[in-house]
């Protein structure tokens, strides 16, 4: 059977910087994998790569066997969710909805603008601007953004960052939710606990590399971190 | 077309509710023309005769305040990115920021127009046909070509200074024939040589235009 994403030997540099250096991953569909890696790992420009946002210097992603960047289908098949929310603050959160609806081909993109707020629990909010929401709300409104054309492949990129712990437990059970066995989770994160709610298999990167592959451990809490420990500090601590 | 026509729709909510850009554009202008009018010796012929050179000078000035301010709501959030990862030809990001454009740009100079007329002794319907119809060619080039470099200056640091020093060179047959054209249909000169430079105007459209079409999704790519 066709690999549902496969990336082969992606470099990408700026300049005199190496972001990925020869990056090789097969992710089947359904499938959730947790991106781990130190500030400056590499983590969001694999993201960004595998979304069709930043091109890589060498190498090729394919998804569903389109090759990404010159398929329209292919980022069609994507939802990113980016450090920044991507949505405007002059607009209302159905507005920001209806927007993406529209510029994404959403059929209905009304009605589907409608269920991801009740979705994301913002229903009541709907009329008003973001310039008004809190971190968490904006956040909720991105992975409604992120998931309204229905995308099988959905790529979060610190998903939790600036959220309190509240919004961080609400924000990672409607991720659960996501994990349907029907679309595809990459996330790159540093929360350590959320690994194990969120990924069948976690990827540790440091300098642009893979360090680890691997499914996730769970024999105790704390396995993870562990694990994290190990790998990037090469079992010297 | 699908993807371009939200673009433009969503830039027309954003103006509608904030009227940012109009009234920034229409304020500047309005200062911009009424410190010309009374920088000569009064009853002097000499602002009459500037007169087409101040207000595209003007137009061009407004034009790349208004376009800095179009692509500030883009870098807001990361937007801009929001656009790019849109399941359609990157084209269409590109003729939906221009129309927007395009469109703030003509509602400001619509409201600027008769204010010209008062301030310089015209007739504000006076050749008003072949004069409007040098100010949209021209605006069309001036959006064609600044809506691409705009995006290529987008996260530069010095935009503000950059932006002017890009796209100012590269507008000056804009600037040459839209001076022209106002010249030649508020001072009563010969309608063929208006309509011989309102046809350079659209051939300078035509090359800008399919010039950016091909280029903004190549300049895009991080």
């Amino acid at each position: 059977m066709e690999t549902f994403l496969k990336a082969e030997g992606l470099v990408k540099r700026y300049g005199h910087i190496h972001a990925l250096r020869g990056i090789d991953l097969h992710v089947e569909g359904g499938e959730s994998l947790v991106l781990l890696g130190p500030n400056g790992a590499g983590k969001s420009t694999l993201l960004g790569v595998l979304a069709g946002r930043v091109r890589p210097t060498e190498g090729k992603v394919i998804l569903q066997g389109e090759i990404l960047g010159k398929s329209i289908q292919a980022r069609n098949q994507t939802g990113y969710l980016a450090h920044s929310s991507l949505l405007y603050q002059g607009l209302t959160a159905r507005e920001n909805l209806l927007f993406y609806g529209k510029l994404y081909g959403v059929k209905d993109s009304a009605e589907r603008s409608d269920e991801m707020l009740h979705f994301m629990g913002l229903w009541e909010r709907r009329d008003d601007r973001i310039g008004g929401f809190s971190r968490g709300m904006e956040q909720r409104l991105s992975i409604a953004r992120c998931l309204l054309h229905d995308p099988q492949l959905i790529l979060l990129d610190e998903p939790f960052s600036g959220l309190d712990y509240q919004s961080s437990r609400a924000f990672t059970q409607a991720l659960k939710q996501l994990r349907d066995g029907r679309r595809t989770l990459i996330v790159a994160t540093h929360d350590m606990a959320a690994v194990e709610n969120l990924g069948d298999r976690v990827m540790i990167m440091n300098g642009g590399r893979i360090l680890h592959q691997g499914t996730i451990p769970v024999d105790s809490p704390g396995s993870v971190k562990d694990l994290y420990t190990k790998v990037i500090t090469g079992g010297k601590q | 077309m699908r993807a371009a026509i939200a673009i433009f729709r969503k830039d027309l909510l954003l103006e509608m509710r904030g009227k940012e850009i109009v009234v920034t554009l229409t304020v500047f202008s309005f200062l911009v023309l009424t410190v010309f009018s009374f920088s000569t010796e009064p009853g002097s012929s000499a602002p009459r005769e500037m007169a087409p050179g101040i207000l595209w000078i003007t137009f061009l000035f407004a034009g790349i305040l208004g376009l800095g301010r179009t692509f500030d709501r883009e870098r807001e959030n990361g937007c801009f990115t929001g656009l790019l990862l849109a399941p359609c030809d990157r084209m269409e990001v590109y003729w939906g920021k221009c129309l927007s454009t395009l469109a703030f740009l003509l509602v400001f100079q619509a409201i600027l127009w008769p204010i010209f007329g008062v301030l310089y002794g015209y007739s504000p319907v006076k050749g008003i046909g072949i004069a409007w119809a040098g100010i949209i060619l021209g605006d069309i080039g001036f959006v064609a070509l600044g809506v691409v470099l705009s995006a290529v200056t987008i996260h530069a640091r010095g935009r503000e200074i950059i932006l002017p020093l890009l796209l100012l060179p590269l507008c000056l047959p804009v600037l040459v024939g839209g001076v022209r054209v106002i010249t030649l249909a508020l001072d009563g000169g010969s309608t063929a040589e208006a309509l011989t430079w309102i046809g350079r105007l659209a051939a300078f459209d035509v090359i800008f235009f399919v010039l950016g079409s091909v280029l903004f999704p190549l300049v895009v790519e991080e």
